[in-house]
């Protein structure tokens, strides 16, 4: 395999990403990596809590973040290692840990760095290489093969382990193999797997990295101009665009402009997978994306008068829990409205003025939106807030958590005899 | 020379089974004194310090007077006068015999309890287990001696020991007296040895007078603070914050500009708090739980003194209960000990040790 350029900080989030996908599966290639994976996982879940029972730890570490009781211990060590937590040991036994992550520095500064002083093993580092390739684009699967110049049998075995994982599916389109990440794209696997074969690979790549400095942007500004926000694109880079939307890859927010009378869409970046965000998460994510939207027409596409300063406005909402009425409010916000995001209360004729349902979902999609301006996506904590309290609680608490799990595990509702006639006689008719 | 003892170990123990942090012989000086040369004004025999937590900090003071040179109401006017003047809510004034009922209520009118030794036993008794004799080291008077001998050995130490036997439990501004606290030890930094007790018991004063200082500045500072605020906003704050005021701040930053471009030093960079980046991140911490900082301190200032004193198994076992009283304790003293012993290479010694004392104790 060819020397590796990704830098040891990426390889701790990768090792993170791949075992969250992974979850229990073992993989026996596979030695250092689950271990720095695990570590970033308890860090960000652990970071600001005080001193925390070791059996309570041992059993919310095993429910919620599915890392093996047996692991547990050299994970704490590798955090002791880089200094996020101290643990009070009796004999062997870890009693307590005590933990001391940096709040204002990723946490995988520190692994990042412990990274620097193990070797991986090679399936690791091809692991950590596939998946660097597939975060921001599909791929050809023989292109990826050359291009990172791995043994044969290991790279068959990491694309088995990662597809296992959910990590990378394969697909086929216009007869070649393509390899896709479903835990950095939500859908459309199809056509992003159509897309690739036709070599757009690198176009997708640019236009979503292009688009993640500029969520939002509306698309015909995007195709009068042939620029995203001063970022010039190719012929083949819009046609590019055009066909992710087209394909429903990108699913972009429409609201109407009056003056035109037309519809305009928002384009942005695809939704992260099931992996990244899971349930409500989705819904919150809904709605920072048309939060995005709606101030992004205000900037762009005003009526009569513009918004000057997007994150200015946003942060006034987040903080007065409203919006100064305006003669744009209604066709601006009109969206929000329908998604639950907040009320128009009229002031006068024509005059709306915005405000947020004050829910905690409300709240965190105003704070997605901020950072979706600033950093050009939402806040990942990757923290559970449900593992955070067992932490805080005694060992009964985990228990009844734990037992409560198997016993829906075990409820399987069983079917009366009628029922399991009907059942017979549907499999015989079929 | 420590006189009346047994009533100043009583009141010490008295502090330590109502959750104050003890201090024994702590002159008082007016700060604000205009001669040359600095003149003491009085001491309190015993000084009981209850940091900051949900309530703001108390302060009481105990006298001990086991002769009968002065009538008790008198002691009483002059506990008044002196409670006025370091600022404090509550006195006790112990003397030999019980007083006059007059003199007690009238001199409880004025926030002094006035009681006799014997009256004094049985109340703090009924107050806690933890009044017994042996529960605590901080009652060895022998220990207090060899640390208020310390400077005797080595005049370097002098002004250290010195602030954190009188000047830190009585300073009234936290932040100014933090700063002078990193400003001492920084002076004294090559003197400590670690392989001294008292001077490891010292390491412990400097940490428990960190904590109680930085229990004032977090529990003020929660409520300028938001835990979702963005590291700049966040250091911007705590640094006019802990220099009392942007304008205090920028006047020192200007002096140590235009120092450094005098003595023409290329890059002056911007003047900060010694250990600043662990600082940020220390506080930030802290402000996870800002109530809980006070609690980490009686039982870290028994342990240091532990180094002192031949082990008690009930006093052991009362530490012990303090450490794991919350889940906060050890973590905030592990931290702010993390902080202390990165502040010089001479501090990394103590610090070790103490991180061993925390963490297998």
């Amino acid at each position: 395999m060819k020397p590796s350029l990704i830098s040891n900080l990426h390889k701790a989030e990768f090792a993170h990403d791949i075992q969250v996908g992974l979850a229990r599966k073992s993989v026996p290639e596979f030695d250092q990596l689950p271990i720095i994976g695990f570590a970033g996982k308890l860090a960000l879940n652990i970071r600001g809590l005080g001193e925390i029972d070791g059996q309570v730890l041992r059993q919310v570490a095993d429910h919620f973040f599915d890392i093996p009781a047996g692991l547990l211990s050299p994970v704490l060590e590798v955090l002791a290692e880089v200094e996020h937590v101290q643990l009070i040991k009796e004999g062997k036994t870890i009693k307590k840990v005590i933990p001391d992550v940096p709040n204002f520095s990723s946490v995988y500064d520190g692994l990042g760095q412990y990274l620097g002083t193990i070797t991986l093993t090679e399936h690791e580092e091809l692991a950590i290489a596939v998946l660097s390739e597939l975060k921001t684009k599909p791929e050809k699967r023989d292109a990826l093969f050359n291009r990172l110049g791995a043994e044969a049998p290991s790279f068959r075995r990491i694309e088995s382990v990662t597809n296992e994982g959910g990590l990378v599916i394969p697909k086929r389109a216009k007869g070649q193999d393509i390899l896709i990440s479903p835990y950095y794209f939500a859908d459309g696997f199809d056509e992003l797997a159509k897309q690739a074969a036709s070599g757009g690979a690198r176009n997708i790549a640019k236009v979503l990295e292009i688009l993640k400095k500029a969520q939002g942007w509306p698309l015909s500004l995007i195709i009068a101009r042939g620029e995203i926000n001063g970022t010039k694109l190719s012929a083949a880079e819009i046609a590019t665009l055009h066909e992710l939307v087209a394909d429903g890859v990108l699913k972009p927010p429409s609201l109407s402009v009056q003056k035109t009378g037309t519809k305009e869409h928002f384009v942005f970046t695809p939704s992260p997978g099931q992996g990244r965000l899971t349930g409500a998460a989705r819904e919150i994510f809904e709605r920072s994306m048309a939060l995005v939207a709606a101030v992004r027409k205000g900037q762009l596409l005003p009526e009569n008068y513009r918004v000057k300063y997007p994150v200015a406005l946003l942060s006034k909402l987040r903080s007065q829990k409203w919006i100064g009425a305006s003669t744009e409010a209604a066709a601006q916000y009109s969206n929000l409205v329908s998604l639950r995001v907040g009320r128009l209360n009229k002031v006068k004729e024509n005059w709306y003025r915005f405000e947020l349902i004050d829910t905690p979902e409300n709240l965190q999609a105003v704070d997605n939106a901020i950072s979706m301006f600033q950093d050009g996506e939402p806040i990942f904590s990757g923290v559970n807030e449900e593992a955070r309290l067992a932490l805080q609680r005694d060992e009964t608490y985990i228990q009844s958590l734990v037992s409560a799990t198997k016993l829906r595990e075990s409820e399987r509702p069983v079917l009366d005899a009628e029922a399991r006639r009907q059942y017979d006689q549907l499999l015989l008719d079929y | 020379m420590i006189k009346d003892l047994s009533q100043k170990q009583k009141a010490v123990r008295f502090c330590v089974a109502t959750g104050m942090i003890p201090y024994m012989e702590v002159v008082v000086r007016y700060v604000a004194d205009v001669a040359d040369a600095q003149s003491d004004i009085s001491d309190v025999d015993v000084l009981g310090l209850r940091a900051t937590g949900l309530q703001p900090q108390k302060k009481v003071i105990f006298d001990c007077k086991t002769q009968n040179k002065v009538s008790a109401i008198n002691r009483a006017l002059w506990a008044t006068g002196l409670l006025k003047l370091i600022g404090g809510s509550e006195g006790y004034v112990i003397l030999n015999k019980p007083a006059p009922e007059g003199h007690r209520l009238a001199a409880n009118s004025l926030g002094i309890r006035v009681t006799s030794e014997k009256l004094f036993d049985e109340f703090g008794k009924s107050t806690s287990p933890s009044y017994f004799e042996g529960s605590t080291y901080l009652d060895n008077l022998a220990a207090w001696e060899w640390i208020h001998g310390i400077s005797k050995a080595n005049a370097n130490l002098e002004e250290l020991v010195s602030f954190l036997l009188n000047d830190a439990p009585l300073s009234k501004d936290a932040t100014a007296g933090f700063r002078n606290l990193i400003s001492r030890m920084r002076r004294a930094e090559g003197e400590l040895d670690a392989g001294k007790s008292p001077h490891l018991t010292l390491w412990g004063l400097m940490l428990c007078e960190t904590l109680r200082f930085l229990s004032e500045i977090c529990t003020e500072f929660q409520h300028i603070f938001d835990p979702a605020m963005e590291k700049s906003k966040f250091e911007s704050l705590l640094r006019n914050f802990i220099w009392g005021g942007k304008e205090s701040y920028l006047i020192r930053n200007k002096l140590h500009s235009a120092l450094r471009s005098n003595k023409s030093e290329e890059e002056a960079g911007t003047f900060e708090l010694p250990g600043w980046p662990r600082f940020i991140e220390m506080t930030r911490g802290f402000l996870d739980a800002p109530h809980l900082i006070s609690s980490s301190i009686l039982p870290l200032k028994d342990l240091s003194f532990r180094l002192l004193c031949e082990p008690s198994e009930l006093a052991d076992k009362r530490i012990k209960i303090e450490l794991t009283a919350n889940s906060r304790v050890r973590q905030f003293i592990l931290s702010a000990n993390k902080y202390l012993g990165n502040l010089s290479p001479h501090f990394r010694e103590c610090a070790d040790h103490y991180n061993k004392i925390i963490t297998t104790f």
